[in-house]
C-alpha cells in the first residue's frame, strides 16, 4: 500500500469514526418531520366496552339468537378467535372440559352466566343476562345487561361494566375500570382503581344510616392576623370544632378543620388536609399532601389528593343529584360510605377491613 | 474528582518534561532514532515516573521545560501563576455552579419520575365551570373560516351549555364573516365575535384585553394552532383548573408542521420537554420552563398592562415575579406591544438566554439577603435568579475554560470545556443537561426526535449569540446603564428585536 | 384579633393521615430491587473496566503503532508514559510526538482568509448553524493572531496536546458507568440495554481514540500550530462528550419492552 493510498483509507477511517456515533442522528435528520400524531387519549376502557358492546351487537346478535333455541354454539371468528355461545339454560361449566384452568375463548351468553371457581378467563365476556364470577377466578373482562356478582377474591383485570349493579365480595379485586348503571357494592377487604356509578356502597352500610348530625353551628371563625392588621402568611390553618366558615380555604402547609364544622366553600392545602367528625363541606377539597376525612363527613364537590385519601365510615361524597369525584393515589376508605359519581384510585384504592382495628 | 484530575495532570507534567527531554534530547537529531526499536523499548520498560521525584529537580526541570517551550522570560511566572490560580478559581467557582445546576436537573427529573401520576386525569364529575374559547384569526382567511367550520362538528367532552366561543376575526374580510354567522347559527347565544380592526390589534396578545371583557366564562381557552382540534381534551385541560391552586394549564402541544427546519424540530423537542416539568404544581418550576412559564409571564404582563400598580401574587411567588417584573416581563410586554402574529413565526420565543436581562436581575441580587422577605420567597427567588444568572456562569466558564488553555492548563482546560458541553443541550438557550431534555422528552411521549439532542447546541449557541446582539444593540442604543424601575427602557431593545 | 402566636386548640377526631414512611414503604419495596440491581451493574461494570485498563493500553499502544507503521510517518513517535501513584492503580498515557515548524506569515494569511471564507459561506446555511459557525470562524482567526504571538507558534507541543486528549478520553471512560448510572439507567428499565448502551459508549470510545490522537495530531502538523486551539475546543472533549450524547441520545430512544 503506497503511503498515499494509506492516507486515503486513514481519512475514511476518520470520517467513519467522526459519523459513527451521529448515525442515528442523520437517519432521523433525513427522514424529515413525522407527521404531527392527532393527540388522542389511549383508548379508554369505556371505550373498550362500548367497542365491545358493538361486536357483540354487529356480529353476534344472531349467534345469540340461534343458541337460544337451539343450545351452545362454538366457533371461531374470521381473526381465528375461538367464541362460546351459550344458551338459556346451558352452563359454561358443562362445555370445559374436566379440570380445564384456562379458557381463551370469548363467552357469550342469551341467559344468565356463570363462571366456575378458579378459572382463568383470557378472553371478554358477555350475557344477557346475570354473570356470577365464582370465587378465585380471574376474568379479564365482562359486560352484562343485568347485574354483575364478583365473589371472593375472584379478580377482574380490564373493565367490568353492568346495566344494573355489580356486587364484589370480600377480598375481591376490580383492576381497572368498572362501571354500573345503577349501583355498585364493595365489600370490605376489596381492591378497586376507577369506579363510576350514581351509587357506589364501600362496605356494610351501618344500621342507622346517618347518626344525627349535631345542630347547626353558628360560631362565627376568625383567621388568625398579624399585629398589622394583615392576614397571617398562611401556612397552616385550624379551624376549631363547631364553627362555620363561609369562604375558601387556601393554605401552603397544613389544613385542618375541627369536628362538626361547616364549610361553605373549597379547601386547598400543600401539605395536609385533616377533616374531623360529622363535618359538611359544600365545595371541592384539594391536597397536595394527604386528606384524612373523619367519620360522618358529607363533601358535596371533588376530593382530590396528589397522595392518599383516607376516608372515615359513614361518609358521603357527592350526592344522587350531584355526583361527584374522589380521586387519589392511594385511597384508603373505611366500610359505610358511599360515593356518588366516579371514585379513582391511580395507584391502589381498599376497603378497610376495621374489625380487628376496632 | 477535579482535584484529583488536577493533581495527576501536575504529576503528568512533570514527568513530562522529564523523560522526553531525556529520551529525544540523547538522540542525534540527524540520525533519529527507527520506531520499531523504540516501540520496543517502550514495551519492555516503559517510562515509570512516581510522584517521590525529588522535589529539588522538579521546580528546575519543569522550569526549564516551561521556558524552553513557551520561551518566556523568568520573571514571567510569578504573573503568569497568579493568573492561572486566580482563572482556576474562576473555573472551579462556575464549575461548581454548573454541577449544582445539572444536580438541580436531575432531582427535578427524578421528582417529575416519582411524582408523575399514572395516567392523566379526565374527572368525570365535577362542577364544571362556563368555559370560552378564544379562537384568535391565524393564518388565511380560507384556513380561518375552515378553522370555525371544524368547530361545528367538533366533539367535546363537556358540557356543550358551558362552553362558549369568541372568534376573532377582521370585519372587513368577506369569507370569514359567513363563517362566524355559521357558528353562532350552530351555538345560539353562545358565540362572542370579536372583530378586530386591521393592524396592531390583531395580535393574539392585545385581542386578550378584549377577549376577557368579552367572554362570560370564568377560564378562558386559548387555541394556540390551527391543527385540528383533537378528540377529547377540554374535560381533561380543565379538570387541573378546578383546583383552586392552579391558574392557568398548559395543553399538551399539538406539533405544527415544520417541513423539515431543524430548528423548529428542536425547538418542538424543547417545547415538549418543557411541557412536562411545566405541569408540575409548583409556580417555581413553572416559572422556570419554557412555554407555560412565558405563557404565566405573559398572562401577569397582560394584567400588570391593565393594573400596573397591583401585586397579584401571593408571598412565594412575589419576589419571583418581582425579579422577572423587571426584566422577562417588561421583555414580553415588549413583544405583546410590538410583535404582529405574522412577522415572528417564533413567536413566544424564549426570553432565556437574553442576557441583558440576566444582567438586569443581577441588580435585584440583594433582595435575596433581605430579612423581612420570607425564607421561602428568598429561596424560590433564589433559585429564579440563579436561573437568570446562569447563562452568564456558562459562559464565564467557557471563557476561563479558554483562556487557561492559552495560560497551559490544558486539562483544566478541557474540563472546563467538556463541562461547558455537557450543559449546552437546551435549543432555547438555557444552558441544561442533555439527559434532563432526553428524560422530559421521553416521558412526554417523544420518541426519535430526542436522536435530534446533539444538534441542540447549535441551537443553544445561536441564542446565546442572538442574545449577545441583543445586549449589544441595546448598549450602543443606551450608553448609559439601564436604571432599575424603569420599565420604559427595558421595553426598548424588545422593540429593537421586534422590529 | 388573635395573636399569631396564639395557638388554637382544634380537637379532631379523625385518623392522622399515615406518615410519610407508611405510604411509600410499598413504593421502597418495589424498588429497593431495582436500585441493588442498578449499583450492581454500575459497580460490576467500573471494576471490568479497571480491570481492563491494562488490555486497553495495549490496543491503543498497538493500534497507534499499527496506524503510525501503516502510514509510514518516518518523523512520528508513539510515547507511552507510565503514571504510578501511591492511591491509583498502574495508570498510563499514550500519545504521539511529531515535530512542529513554527507557522509563517503566510500560513497565518492562509487561516485568516480560511477562516473569513467560513465566515462568509455560512451565510448560506440554514438558522441554527449559521450563527455558531460564524462564531467559530471569529474565534479561529483571533487565536491564530494569538497563537502567532506564542514563541514556537503553539501553546503545546503536539504530544502535549494528544495526551491532553487521551487523558480526557480515559477520564471520561472510567466514569462512564456512574455517568450512565445517573442518566440513562433513570429512563431505561431494562438491565440488559443498559449494559448495552454503556457497553456501546465505551467501545466506541476506545475503538476511536487512536484514530483521533493521529488524525489531531496530523491536522495539527499539516495546518501548522495555529490550529490547535480551534481543534482543541472543537474536536477535543467537548466533542467526546458530543459523541457520548449522541449514542445516549440513541439509546434513550430505545422502545420499551412493555410498548
Amino acid at each position: 500500500m503506497t503511503p498515499t493510498q494509506a492516507l486515503l483509507v486513514f481519512i475514511a477511517l476518520s470520517i467513519l469514526c467522526l459519523a459513527l456515533p451521529l448515525l442515528p442522528l442523520l437517519r432521523t435528520l433525513s427522514r424529515g418531520t413525522p407527521r404531527p400524531t392527532p393527540f388522542e387519549r389511549q383508548p379508554e376502557p369505556a371505550a373498550r366496552a362500548e367497542e365491545f358492546r358493538h361486536m357483540v351487537r354487529e356480529q353476534f346478535a344472531h349467534l345469540l339468537h340461534l343458541a337460544r333455541d337451539s343450545g351452545p354454539i362454538r366457533g371461531a371468528n374470521e381473526n381465528g378467535r375461538p367464541f362460546i355461545v351459550l344458551g338459556v339454560s346451558n352452563h359454561l361449566a358443562e362445555q370445559l372440559p374436566p379440570r380445564t384452568r384456562r379458557l381463551r375463548s370469548l363467552v357469550l351468553a342469551a341467559g344468565h352466566l356463570d363462571i366456575p371457581g378458579e378459572l382463568i378467563c383470557d378472553r371478554e365476556l358477555f350475557a344477557e343476562g346475570r354473570i356470577n364470577v365464582a370465587h378465585n377466578a380471574l376474568i379479564k373482562s365482562a359486560l352484562s345487561q343485568r347485574d354483575i356478582a364478583i365473589g371472593r377474591r375472584a379478580r377482574v383485570t380490564r373493565w367490568v361494566r353492568t346495566e344494573r349493579r355489580l356486587d364484589v365480595a370480600e377480598g375481591g379485586q376490580l383492576k381497572g375500570w368498572a362501571s354500573a348503571a345503577q349501583e355498585i357494592a364493595l365489600a370490605r377487604r376489596t381492591q378497586f382503581e376507577q369506579l363510576l356509578a350514581p351509587r357506589i356502597v364501600f362496605g356494610r352500610l351501618p344500621e342507622d344510616a346517618r347518626r344525627p348530625r349535631q345542630p347547626d353551628t353558628v360560631a362565627r371563625f376568625d383567621p388568625p392576623q398579624r399585629s398589622n392588621g394583615q392576614p397571617g402568611n398562611g401556612r397552616n390553618l385550624s379551624v376549631p370544632a363547631g364553627h362555620t366558615v363561609k369562604a375558601d380555604l387556601l393554605v401552603s402547609g397544613k389544613l385542618i378543620i375541627g369536628d362538626g364544622c361547616r364549610i361553605i366553600g373549597d379547601l386547598r392545602a400543600d401539605k395536609s388536609i385533616i377533616i374531623g367528625q360529622d363535618v359538611v363541606i359544600e365545595g371541592a377539597a384539594y391536597a397536595d399532601g394527604p386528606i384524612s376525612i373523619g367519620a360522618g363527613c358529607k363533601m358535596n364537590g371533588p376530593v382530590f389528593s396528589r397522595s392518599e385519601i383516607q376516608l372515615g365510615s359513614g361518609s358521603e361524597i357527592g350526592s344522587m343529584n350531584h355526583p361527584s369525584t374522589l380521586a387519589a393515589d392511594t385511597l384508603l376508605i373505611s366500610e359505610g360510605c358511599i360515593a356518588h359519581g366516579s371514585v379513582w384510585a391511580m395507584r391502589r384504592g381498599e376497603v378497610l377491613d376495621e374489625r380487628n382495628a376496632s | 474528582m477535579l482535584l484529583a484530575s488536577s493533581q495527576s495532570f501536575a504529576a503528568s507534567r512533570a514527568e513530562a518534561g522529564l523523560s522526553l527531554d531525556a529520551q529525544l534530547h540523547a538522540t542525534d537529531p540527524d540520525a533519529p532514532l527507527p520506531l520499531v526499536q523504540f516501540d520496543l523499548i517502550e514495551d519492555d520498560a516503559p517510562l515509570r515516573i512516581s510522584p517521590a521525584i525529588p522535589p529539588a529537580e522538579l521546580p528546575t526541570l519543569s522550569g526549564d521545560t516551561n521556558t524552553s517551550a513557551t520561551g518566556r522570560p523568568s520573571s514571567a511566572p510569578t504573573l503568569r501563576d497568579h493568573l492561572e490560580s486566580l482563572l482556576r478559581a474562576l473555573w472551579l467557582l462556575t464549575a461548581l455552579l454548573l454541577g449544582l445546576h445539572m444536580l438541580r436537573e436531575w432531582v427535578r427529573v427524578m421528582r417529575v419520575r416519582v411524582r408523575r401520576p399514572a395516567r392523566s386525569i379526565a374527572m368525570e364529575h365535577a362542577p364544571w365551570p362556563t368555559v370560552s374559547i378564544l379562537i384568535p384569526a391565524r393564518g388565511s382567511p380560507g384556513a380561518q373560516s375552515r378553522q370555525l367550520d371544524e368547530l361545528h362538528s367538533c366533539f367535546f367532552d363537556y358540557p356543550v351549555e358551558r362552553i362558549h366561543f369568541v372568534p376573532m376575526f377582521d370585519p372587513a374580510d368577506a369569507e370569514i364573516i359567513p363563517a362566524v354567522a355559521r357558528l353562532t347559527q350552530a351555538f345560539p347565544g353562545r358565540v362572542h365575535p370579536l372583530p378586530m380592526m386591521d393592524g396592531r390589534n390583531t395580535t393574539l396578545a392585545a385581542a386578550l384585553h378584549a377577549a376577557v371583557a368579552t367572554s362570560i366564562g370564568s377560564a378562558l381557552i386559548v387555541l394556540d394552532q390551527d391543527a385540528p382540534l383533537p378528540q377529547a381534551w377540554l374535560r381533561q385541560s380543565v379538570t387541573p383548573l378546578l383546583d383552586p391552586a392552579t391558574g392557568a394549564v398548559l395543553s399538551r402541544a399539538i406539533p405544527a408542521q415544520t417541513e423539515s427546519a431543524l430548528s423548529a424540530r428542536l425547538n418542538l423537542l424543547g417545547d415538549q420537554a418543557d411541557t412536562l416539568i411545566a405541569a408540575q404544581s409548583d409556580a417555581l418550576s413553572l416559572l422556570l420552563c419554557g412555554k407555560a412559564r412565558i405563557r404565566a409571564l405573559r398572562r401577569q404582563a397582560v394584567k400588570s398592562l391593565e393594573t400596573p400598580d397591583l401585586q397579584h401574587a401571593p408571598d412565594g411567588a412575589g419576589i419571583v415575579l418581582g425579579l422577572t417584573r423587571m426584566g422577562w416581563q417588561s421583555q414580553l410586554l415588549g413583544e405583546i406591544v410590538q410583535c404582529t402574529a405574522d412577522d415572528a413565526p417564533d413567536l413566544i420565543r424564549s426570553p432565556r438566554l437574553r442576557i441583558s436581562i440576566a444582567l438586569r436581575s443581577m441588580r435585584m441580587a440583594s433582595l435575596l439577603l433581605n430579612p423581612r422577605i420570607p425564607l421561602g420567597a428568598r429561596l424560590q427567588g433564589g433559585a429564579a435568579f440563579f436561573s437568570a444568572a446562569l447563562p452568564l456562569i456558562w459562559l464565564a466558564s467557557l471563557l476561563s475554560g479558554i483562556a487557561l488553555y492559552f495560560v497551559g492548563a490544558p486539562l483544566s482546560a478541557g474540563l472546563a470545556m467538556a463541562l461547558c458541553a455537557a450543559t449546552s443541550f437546551d435549543p432555547h438557550g438555557q444552558p441544561s443537561p442533555a439527559f434532563s431534555m432526553a428524560a422530559a422528552a421521553r416521558m412526554a411521549g417523544i420518541r426519535t426526535e430526542i436522536r435530534l439532542l446533539p444538534l441542540s447546541c447549535f441551537s443553544f449557541i445561536d441564542r446565546l449569540i442572538d442574545g449577545l446582539h441583543i445586549l449589544l444593540r441595546a448598549r450602543r442604543e443606551h450608553p448609559g446603564p439601564p436604571t432599575a424601575g424603569h420599565p420604559s427602557i427595558a421595553l426598548q431593545p424588545d422593540r429593537e428585536a421586534a422590529t | 384579633m388573635i395573636d399569631p402566636d396564639a395557638t388554637i386548640m382544634v380537637s379532631v377526631t379523625a385518623a392522622p393521615p399515615r406518615s410519610f414512611y407508611q405510604r411509600h414503604r410499598h413504593l421502597l419495596r418495589g424498588r429497593m430491587a431495582q436500585f441493588a440491581m442498578a449499583l450492581l451493574i454500575t459497580s460490576g461494570l467500573t471494576l471490568l473496566l479497571w480491570q481492563l485498563l491494562p488490555l486497553i493500553y495495549r490496543f491503543w499502544n498497538h493500534s497507534l503503532s499499527q496506524l503510525l507503521s501503516g502510514l509510514a510517518l518516518d518523523d512520528a513517535q508513539r510515547v507511552t508514559l507510565s503514571i504510578s501513584t501511591p492511591a491509583w492503580r498502574h495508570l498510563e498515557s499514550v500519545a504521539i510526538s511529531l515535530p512542529l515548524a513554527a507557522p509563517s506569515l503566510a500560513t497565518l494569511a492562509a487561516h485568516l482568509s480560511g477562516a473569513t471564507l467560513v465566515y462568509l459561506l455560512a451565510a448560506h446555511l440554514n438558522a441554527p448553524f449559521r450563527a455558531p459557525l460564524r462564531l467559530l470562524a471569529v474565534f479561529h482567526g483571533f487565536t491564530a493572531l494569538a497563537s502567532l504571538a506564542l514563541p514556537n507558534g503553539a501553546a503545546y507541543s503536539i504530544e502535549e496536546h494528544t495526551r491532553v486528549l487521551n487523558l480526557f478520553t480515559q477520564g471520561l471512560l472510567l466514569l462512564l458507568p456512574v455517568v450512565m448510572a445517573f442518566t440513562h439507567y433513570i429512563v431505561e428499565r431494562s438491565n440488559e440495554r443498559r449494559i448495552l448502551a454503556t457497553v456501546l459508549i465505551a467501545s466506541y470510545l476506545i475503538a476511536a481514540l487512536p484514530i483521533k490522537l493521529l488524525a489531531h495530531a496530523l491536522l495539527i502538523q499539516a495546518a501548522s500550530g495555529l490550529a490547535m486551539p480551534t481543534l482543541f475546543l472543537v474536536c477535543g472533549p467537548a466533542f467526546d462528550i458530543l459523541a457520548v450524547t449522541a449514542i445516549y441520545a440513541w439509546a434513550v430512544t430505545w422502545r420499551h419492552g412493555t410498548q
